[in-house]
């Protein structure tokens, strides 16, 4: 375990998607950074629940129609618009996640979204997003006729569709594996990343801010508040805060993909209830979306009607699926909205080196980018930014052992037998795989999880659940009754009183 | 490396199945299981009722998977622990098939006449249930726990609420004690105890916790460790019932990932592979024995499968042929979940004998009925039907299937068992 940080040159207060890019991006320089997550691990809390779509012209569109709700107003109001921060990072940043992918060893499904249209009203609005797109530069969607569609989606129930508009730029990821990502190799960079650590105060002195957590103080020039649905109550320890936000609960399902579909589908969207069936990194499918207005940030509790809306309407699409026979998981995600500026990011200096930035969806595929302006931002407020000639831009390991050619499998188990030895069945992943995640930074049954997909198939970790927690008692040396599900209080057997 | 049989699963169906094949002295015989202990489920099971019907005696599951392990390691059957099979990949009518099996030893493939899966089943997760709330530590299914409690020698929790009254259900009870944790209540979704009603209500009264009957869990709270859990009652009241660990039974479902990719037919009713008498899949020399075929059903009769599907495959090799024959199908109707085998032979029908002390043709029910009556359809012909005072869900109910009236039965569209409610 690491010595405890007091002093920093920038602190980052949260450890998603935004402040475990920018953490990877100083650690390029020699800067000291620190990252402080209140959670067992990073990406814990908006990123995790994301959708995982990484947006292109589709995407962009679909955004911009998420508050639709009366089919009244003139569609055009919502789609043709200038061009936002937020949506002009995401052009910059998809491509540099794209390109970052092969060295940070993350995944990307290069599946593409379509659109499906049921009627002519529907092919109206489909006009004008291509329109839109275009006018923003992505020139590669195409309407897709009835027959083309079927080559490329033949389960789709084409009795209620007549055509499609095509993306192929719009992608799939796995959104809890991109701030781990970052994450670690930020840290290989020489960033401290900090878990289990709660802000709690900031005070202002002169030339420097003292950070307060729950595990003690610390020191810092600069502080960036990348607290995701939190940041409001840490702009708030530093200033008045003249926004709070809007958060929308929303409810999220995987079944198994049972040759059901090979691209995003989607119908023109209809607000609150997207319908939304996304290809996952996993081999499965994503069905979503239901949105109501949420009250309490802790709240994760699925509902009984919100599950039956998710089994449900998948038929609407494929009369064959049957999302209660392959379900493999479902959970709520928060998508949040600030009130000031509610279709865009808030990137404001509300004190001379505190930067505030306030998110909201899409957040990963801008990161990357938003990272670098960030960095941009603070070498102006003084920050100086020397590049380290042995910065290392892969992270290290992490390949899914059952995916290696059998002549790599092998010489894997030779130097190591215990990539021989099958723990989650459901998904084939090793123990050397799992040793390798917690020697990573795996330290929960979930990072285990997030790093390696062991208990992310159909048993959802019924049967690998107690040998995981026995190796990670193991390699982290600590009794079983201390290893937890994702962190602090949440032991995984009987926490002895 | 060629094998004669390839046994894949080593509990009670794959390790009898194994040491009844040895008796032929002539076949090249081995056996692969992902643990480093065979024995499948009931090595993590401490009740004293194992081996009944097959070892005629009685075991706690730990002695009985020893006594099973020990019949086996007298055979020359070849014994890979540690080994996952990842594919199975039949061969042509006539051909061999193959297998990959990935170990710490490195990957191999195996080449066999025969293969028999024995691969067992698992339990559905509270999601596959879509019981709703949050998502903390402490919510376990049955396997979880006995491995947690019989094999890790751990307590899962202070106080544990239990959903589901089958039979499994109350063994939980027997493994929640064994920890020392209490048990604040158990959740029935049914009006109906989805075991005897004696059995219930006796465990009820002795270990002193409520059942709710006609119950649904309206969330799970707690969002790191489970806090306690909502249910809406038969009267339509909601109330919290306090508790820092859940156990989720029942819900068992086939572990058949293995016949996915392959041309292997799956019978969706039970999720596991479509069999013949012989217990033979739809591919000649494929044979499949155990819960793999639908689910649960106890371990000494998975083991009698074991031992029947060897005697099977061993004529089989010795004959050279596999009978390609007439093969009449059977399938069910809600409630009843689903029939096993689900294709007659029809030269069989005459020695068929059903019984509760071996396999046979046997129906389980979704869920617990009152005076219900089994018909038997052959196209708009009722062939059989028998009444019953009640069925328990998710046990076996065997079908005398020689009793049926085959006079009239057609072949082609074969047969539906289906249930008429006599009185409720």
């Amino acid at each position: 375990m690491e010595d405890r940080v007091t002093e920093t040159q920038v602190l980052i207060i949260g450890g998603g998607i935004v402040g475990t890019a920018i953490a990877r991006e100083l650690s390029k320089y020699k800067v000291d950074v620190c990252l402080v997550e209140k959670e067992g691990d990073v990406g814990s809390g908006i990123t995790k629940g994301s959708l995982g779509l990484l947006h292109s012209g589709l995407g962009i569109c679909t955004s911009r129609l998420v508050k639709w709700w009366d089919r009244s107003v003139d569609v055009n109001l919502y789609l043709r618009q200038p061009l936002r921060t937020k949506e002009k990072l995401n052009i910059v940043g998809r491509q540099m996640l794209i390109e970052l992918q092969p060295f940070l060893n993350t995944k990307i499904v290069k599946c593409g979204r379509i659109i499906l249209a049921q009627n002519q009203d529907d092919m109206k609005v489909l006009e004008i997003m291509k329109e839109v797109t275009e006018g923003i530069g992505i020139k590669d969607l195409v309407f897709l006729e009835k027959n083309k569609l079927q080559e490329m989606e033949p389960a789709l129930d084409y009795s209620k569709f007549i055509e499609g508009l095509y993306d192929p730029g719009e992608y799939s990821v796995f959104p809890a594996e991109w701030p781990i990502a970052f994450a670690e190799n930020a840290k290989q960079n020489g960033a401290h990343i900090v878990l289990n650590t709660e802000v709690k105060g900031i005070e202002e002195r002169k030339g420097y801010y003292v950070i307060k957590t729950n595990n003690g103080s610390i020191k810092a020039e600069f502080v960036i508040n990348a607290a995701g649905l939190f940041s409001d109550e840490i702009a708030a320890m530093i200033g008045k805060v003249d926004w709070s936000f809007v958060m929308w609960k929303s409810h999220l399902m995987i079944i198994e993909n049972k040759g059901y579909l090979n691209h995003i589908v989607s119908e023109v969207i209809v607000p609150q209830t997207p319908r939304i069936l996304v290809p996952t990194t996993e081999g499965n499918l994503e069905v979503g979306v239901t949105m109501e207005k949420g009250t309490d940030k802790y709240d994760y509790s699925t509902t009984k009607e919100m599950l039956d809306f998710l089994t449900d309407y998948p038929q609407f699409y494929i009369p064959s699926i049957s999302p209660k026979k392959d379900m493999i998981r479902s959970f709520v995600a928060y998508m949040h909205f600030n009130t000031r500026d509610p279709d865009d990011y808030i990137i404001e200096w509300p004190r001379e080196r505190f930067l505030n930035l306030i998110v909201c969806a899409p957040g990963i595929g801008p990161a990357p980018a938003l990272a670098q302006e960030v960095v941009k931002m603070l070498a102006s407020r003084g920050l100086e930014l020397i590049e380290r000639s042995d910065f290392d831009p892969y992270r290290h390991r992490v390949w899914r052992f059952i995916e290696l050619p059998a002549d790599e499998k092998n010489r894997k188990i030779r130097e190591d037998p215990r990539y021989g030895h099958v723990i989650c069945r459901c998904k084939t992943v090793t123990e050397g795989e799992i040793v390798d995640a917690i020697h990573g930074g795996a330290s929960t049954l979930d990072g285990v999880k997030f790093r390696t997909g062991a208990g992310m198939g159909p048993c959802q970790g019924n049967f690998c659940g107690p040998k995981i927690a026995s190796l990670l008692a193991q390699q982290l040396q600590q009794p079983l009754e201390e290893v937890t599900k994702k962190g602090q209080g949440s032991n995984y057997i009987c926490q002895s009183t | 490396m060629d094998l004669d049989v390839a046994i894949i699963g080593g509990g009670p169906a794959g390790i009898s199945a194994a040491v009844e094949i040895s008796r032929w002295k002539k076949f090249k015989v081995a056996l692969f299981d992902s643990e480093a202990e065979l024995g499948g489920i009931p090595r993590s099971s401490h009740i004293f009722l194992f081996g009944l019907r097959d070892q005629k005696r009685m075991y706690t599951g730990r002695a009985y998977v020893r006594r099973l392990n020990g019949l086996l390691r007298r055979t020359p059957v070849g014994i890979h622990t540690q080994a996952t099979v990842l594919d199975i990949i039949p061969g042509a009518p006539g051909e061999v098939h193959r297998i990959d099996v990935l170990s710490p030893a490195g990957l191999d493939s195996y080449e066999c006449r025969a293969l028999l899966l024995a691969t067992g089943c698992f339990e559905r997760s509270r999601f596959a249930r879509l019981i709703p709330g949050a998502r903390p530590a402490g919510v376990f299914t049955t396997g979880a726990l006995q491995e947690i409690v019989n094999l890790r020698y751990e307590k899962p929790g202070q106080h544990a609420l239990i959903i589901g009254s089958e039979d499994i259900a109350f063994s939980s009870v027997l493994t929640l004690r064994r920890a020392d944790t209490s048990i604040v209540g158990m959740v029935e979704e049914d009006d109906e105890f989805q075991t005897h009603p004696a059995l219930a209500k006796a465990m009820s009264l002795l270990f002193r916790f409520p059942i709710y009957r006609g119950s649904l869990v309206k969330a799970i709270a707690g969002n790191r460790r489970v806090e306690g859990v909502v249910l809406a009652t038969k009267g339509g009241q909601e109330i919290k019932v306090e508790c820092d660990t859940v156990v989720v039974t029942g819900k068992l479902e086939p572990y058949s990932m293995l016949l996915d990719n392959t041309v292997i037919e799956k019978d969706s009713s039970t999720c596991g592979p479509v069999v013949d008498m012989n217990l033979m899949t739809s591919i000649p020399n494929i044979f499949a024995a155990g819960n793999v075929l639908r689910g649960a059903d106890m371990h000494d009769l998975c083991a009698l499968e074991g031992k029947r599907a060897a005697r099977n495959i061993a004529k089989g090799l010795e004959s050279g042929e596999t009978d390609a024959g007439e093969r009449i199908p059977i399938r069910a109707q809600l409630p009843i979940r689903y029939v096993v085998p689900q294709r007659i032979i029809p030269v069989q029908i005459e020695s068929h004998r059903s019984s509760l002390f071996g396999p046979c043709t046997a129906v389980q029910l979704a869920h617990t009925l009152k005076n219900p009556v089994i018909e038997a359809w052959s196209d708009d012909k009722l062939i059989w039907e028998h009444s019953y005072s009640r069925l328990i869900a998710n046990t076996r109910v065997p079908v005398p299937i020689h009793k049926f009236d085959w006079s009239r039965v057609d072949n082609q569209k074969g047969i539906i068992l289906s249930v008429r409610a006599s009185k409720s």
